[in-house]
Formats: structure tokens, sequence, C-alpha cells
């Protein structure tokens, strides 16, 4: 019989039941309800990103354009319409039904290359704006290249926006001033879409925000009494930052990263439609043009906000692993 | 040699900052042009020379015209004032209401309930957006379809939501803030001495942020410019947008920097030279206010020289 139900300490004080239970094996199955509550969390958690997601495609049809009650009276019975008809299309595929113009589609088959250029743009500026981070904040620090690091600083508080505009103006010029056709400015209807621009783009603000990050973190790390003992000793320095400070300054990189993936697909919307590339924003951005059978359809919307999420959350996966492969070659003992 | 040289970015940043906003101020009437004058096509029958908009920079237009024949300067002057109201207007409201919310929630003994939002799935999705959504009906007019507001009333309508999807995140960061700065020894002597809630926020947490929040207020304007030039972009820009069905362009309404920059982005790669006047103004802006940090962080001691290896 198992009587787990009140823990009782002997009189000795150490950590044994008065069934012959240890408290560490107690409190390993109290975890274990806990875990059941951690689920539902989670649950809710996700049930709040439905909503979210579902509010956020509503938001266009509060408006009632072209009538005279601009605000639509009836917003909230829409609301719970829209819904209900869109979980009663997902069986029978109607939720994934859109017009482009006149023409209807399917966006089931649809996503597939949309969400695949983004990824692809997306992971490979994130992946390589980590590398490039790691490499060059400590070799900033090491190097005492301080007017760098004030550079990325600036370039950093540029906003993205500005950032994105001055690049892509800057390479007009380069191109107006050379006349050589080196660096692809945006993508024609059926052309190959460029790829240096955007990348550099995509990466360029996930690198300055990241290296700012680990300069000033290796930093810090530099003045912590532990470093002084290893130069005593005689450890080089190269090994130093091996050894001690980036297992130290990872920790820190690992609890940037989901800023690092909101920023790369905060900044998708504006990249895709400055370089004209056909990926997951164009779904979001597209209304259907002025002659659209539905402008704003909400499943449309909803079905592109949760892909958006996906594709942020596997960016982030991207990143993670990254770095655990980075950890796990610097600082496994 | 350190002091003066703290001194001369903050005092060149504020310098800077207050030359932009008296430009705003007086720029109506100090523009050499009014802003709907517009250049007529000229014909000059001794050269055989016709002269037509866009003009590059003369005399005349100090930085050329655009391609309705409008000063460029006049335009950036007449809309100075809706982007530096709106970049710091929304800045301080945010910071205003998400500041004290939040040194309010931090003083309370009881923690709140922990909230079920992942904060990390919501992440993802880009706050702009809310604004696009809600704004993209009732922003547009052309000749076939007049917004029901104003350009005024537009230009409230989007600062407000603006400044409301701001708050919950400052009001986050001033929580945690104080919550921090309230285990201070300080505090729970004037808390024993029975201080009142009042007494603390004013005499020791609103004193004790007060660096922490001119910072984040800089970083703040910042956000709210890259909110306004993102939509921008997108064509919705801060004031209403007309769509001139003959030349297919999308006009700003009120001229805001990040408007003529939208509007002429479709122009990028044939006439680049449109966009440099606006993001030349905007780029002034962000260096003002990054010397500014910059000054105040010196000022503070945060920014520290890097140690010797």
């Amino acid at each position: 019989m198992c009587s787990l139900a009140v823990p009782i300490l002997n009189g000795n004080g150490n950590n044994r039941l008065s069934n012959g239970l240890t408290v560490e094996s107690f409190q390993g199955l109290h975890k274990g309800a806990l875990n059941i509550r951690k689920v539902g969390v989670y649950f809710s958690g996700l049930a709040v990103v439905f909503i979210a997601c579902s509010l956020l495609a509503f938001l266009p049809r509060l408006w009632n354009p072209g009538s005279p009650d601009i605000w639509n009276p009836s917003v909230l019975s829409d609301y719970v319409e829209q819904l209900r008809s869109y979980l009663y299309g997902i069986g029978t595929g109607e939720s994934f039904l859109y017009y482009s113009g006149v023409k209807e589609r399917d966006f089931s088959e649809d996503i597939g290359s949309y969400f695949s250029l983004s990824f692809l743009y997306g992971a490979g500026a994130g992946l390589a704006a980590l590398l490039l981070a790691v490499v060059l904040g400590p070799w900033l620090v090491y190097k005492r290249k301080g007017w760098v690091a004030e550079t990325m600083q600036f370039l950093g508080f540029i906003p993205d926006f500005l950032l994105i505009m001055l690049l892509q103006t800057g390479a007009v010029f380069l191109y107006h001033a050379t006349g050589s056709q080196a660096i692809k400015v945006a993508a024609l209807a059926d052309g190959d879409p460029p790829v240096l621009l955007p990348m550099i783009s995509f990466g360029l603000i996930p690198a300055v925000h990241l290296v700012r990050n680990l300069y000033e973190r290796t930093s810090m790390e530099l003045e912590r009494e532990y470093i002084l003992t290893a130069r005593s000793k005689g450890v080089p320095t190269p090994w130093i930052y091996i050894l001690h400070i980036y297992r130290n300054v990872l920790p820190y990189l690992k609890a940037d990263l989901s800023k690092t993936a909101a920023l790369i697909t905060g900044n998708l919307f504006i990249i895709e439609y400055l370089y004209n590339l056909p990926g997951i924003t164009r779904l979001i951005l597209f209304h259907g043009g002025p002659k659209a059978k539905e402008p704003f359809a909400f499943p449309l919307l909803f079905n592109s906000f949760l892909t958006l999420l996906l594709l942020y959350a596997l960016l982030y996966l991207c990143l993670r692993i990254l770095t655990a492969l980075l950890e796990w070659g610097v600082a496994h003992d | 040699m350190t002091d003066q040289r703290r001194n001369r970015k903050l005092w060149t940043g504020l310098f800077l900052l207050s030359f932009l906003v008296s430009a705003a101020i007086a720029g109506p009437y100090l523009s050499p042009h009014d802003r709907n004058d517009e250049m007529e096509m000229t014909y000059i029958p001794e050269t055989g020379e016709l002269i037509s908009p866009p003009l590059p920079p003369s005399e005349k237009y100090w930085l050329g015209t655009d391609r309705q024949g409008r000063d460029l300067l006049t335009l950036l002057l007449y809309g100075a004032r809706y982007t530096l109201v709106a970049a710091l207007g929304i800045a301080f409201l945010r910071l205003l209401l998400g500041a004290i919310g939040g040194m309010l929630a931090g003083l309370r003994k009881k923690k709140p309930g922990r909230a079920i939002l992942p904060k990390g799935l919501i992440g993802g999705i880009p706050p702009f957006l809310i604004v696009y959504f809600f704004m993209f009906p009732i922003n547009f007019s052309s000749a076939l379809f007049q917004s029901p507001f104003s350009g005024w009333e537009l230009t409230l309508i989007q600062s407000a939501l603006m400044t409301v999807i701001g708050i919950p995140a400052l009001f986050l960061v001033t929580r945690d803030k104080t919550r921090i700065l309230k285990q201070k020894d300080y505090i729970t002597a004037a808390q024993t001495m029975g201080a009142g809630k009042r007494h603390i926020l004013m005499k020791h947490i609103l004193p004790g942020l007060r660096e922490d929040l001119s910072l984040l207020y800089l970083h703040e304007v910042v956000t709210v410019i890259n909110l306004i030039g993102q939509l921008a972009i997108l064509k919705v820009f801060l004031g209403g947008t007309f769509f001139n069905m003959d030349s297919g362009t999308f006009n700003s309404l009120t001229f805001e920097w990040a408007g003529l920059i939208g509007k002429e982005q479709m122009m990028l790669e044939h006439m680049p030279r449109f966009l440099l006047a606006p993001l030349g103004a905007y780029l002034l802006l962000i260096t003002s206010l990054y010397l500014i940090l910059r000054g105040l962080e010196e000022r503070t001691g945060r920014n520290r020289p890097t140690p010797r290896m």
C-alpha cells in the first residue's frame, strides 16, 4: 500500500519519510502533478495564441467602409460566425480556399513555396548573423576595437525600416554610378529573386543586435575574479576566451534568441515587400486586389498568421540548435 | 577632458534636436514655396528646351522637386511637425501610462497571478500588424472612394492605437525595475517608519528610476519611428493616404517624412534621388537622439570603458 498523503519527517531530522520514501522521491511525484498543470498552462497558452490570431485576422472587418454606418454594427456576431464557419470548414477544406482576384486557389497547395522562401531567407540570415556575432563580439573586445562596437551601437539604434531603406537606396546609387548590375535590387515578375541584398537586410539587424549584446557580456565577464586567477596562473589569453568566456556568455545568447527570431519575422514584411519576394507575408498583405471577390478574407489571414507563428517557432528552433552545438563544442566537460 | 567630451555628445544632440523642432514649428512660415505649388511645364523657345518636373536641386528649388513639381524642401518642412509630434508625443504618452501603471503594480505587496500568455509565441506576431489591419480599410482616399475621416482624425486614431500597443511592454519593464528597487534597504526603512505609498513613489521610486526612464524614452521614440516607417512602406501613411489613379501613386496627405519615403519608394530604381531628402531628414533625427542617448549614458556612468586584457 502506498500512503503518500502526509509526508512526516522522522525525529532524527534526516530526509526519510515515515513510510520509508525519501523526500526527494515524494517531491518527484509532486513534480509529476505539477507537470500536468504545466501541460494545462501550455494548452491554455496555445488557445490564447489561437484567439489572438483570429482577432487579428478579424480586425479589418471592424469597419464597414462605404456605408453610412462606418463601424460594423454586428461585430461580435460576425466574429463568432467567421470563427464557426472556419472551424466547420477545416473538415471540408473550405477554410483553405481563397480568392486571388476572381480565381479560386487552395491555401494548402500554395503555402509550401511561400513558406519555404521565407524560411530559407530567414533561417539563412539568422544563422549567419549568429555565427558572425559569436566570433565578432568577443573578438572586438579582445582586439579592443571600441570604434567598431560604437558603430554597431549606432547601427542598432537606427530603426530597422530606415536601415533597410538606406541599404537598398545605397545599392541603387551604386548601380547608377557603376552601371554594373552585380547586386540585384528587386525581383521582377517571373525572374530569379535577388539573394545577396535581401540576405544582408535580413541578417544585418539581428547581427548588430547580437554582436552588441555579446560585446557587452564579454566585457562584463572579463572583469570577474576568476579571469584574473586564470591569467595569474599563466593560461594563454585565447584559451581564457574559449574555456571561460564563451561558456559563461552563451547562456545570455540563448536568452536572446527569441528576440532575434522576432526581429527576423518582424522585418519579413517590409523586406519581402521592398525586394518583391514571393514569401509568406505576400499572402498576409495581399488583400485580393481592388477587384477581389472577398477582400480581407478571414480564413486566408487566419491561416497565414498561424503559418507565420510556425515560421517564427522554426526560426527559433534553428538558432537554438546552433547554440546547442556551440555549447557542446566549447562548454562540455 | 572626459567631462568636455560627455557634454559635447549631449549638447550636440540637444542642439540638433532643437534645430529640428524649431524647423518643424516655423517650417510652414519659412518654406520657400507653398505646399500645393506645382511648377508648370515651361518651354524655352531660344534653346528649344522643355523644362518639366521633376527638377534637380537648383537655386530656386534647393532639394529639387518631386514628379508633380512640388518643392521637396517645402514638403519636408510641412511634414516635420507630424513626424516630430507623433514620434516624441506617442513615445511620451506610452511612457507616461506604462510607467505609472508599472510603478504602481511594482509597489503592490501581493504578486499578481502568473499570466498564461505564452510570451514566446506571441512575440512572433509583429505589433505593427495590429495598426496595419485596423487602419488599412479607412486610411485610403481616391477619386472613387473617400476615407470617412479627415487627416487630423486619422492621425489621432493611428496615434492612439500606436500608444496603446506600446504600453504593455513599458508596463512590464517599469514593474520589474520597481520591484528590484523596492527591495533596497532605504525603502524598507521608509516603509517601517510609516511612509505611505504615494510618498515612496514620489520620493524614492521616481527619483531612482529617472535615469532608466529617460533612456527608455529615447528608445521608445525610435520604436515609434520604426512603427510609422514600417506602416508607411506598406502605404499606410500617418494622416491618410491618397491614391492618385492617374499616375498610380500613393501620396501622403500630411507629408509626414515616412510618407514621403513610402511614396517615392516605388520609383526607387529609376529615381533614387527623391528618397535622399526624407531619408536624410530621418537620419538627422536619429543621430540627434543617439547623441543624446550616449551623452546621458556617459553622464550616468553606464558606458564603462572596456577592460584591458
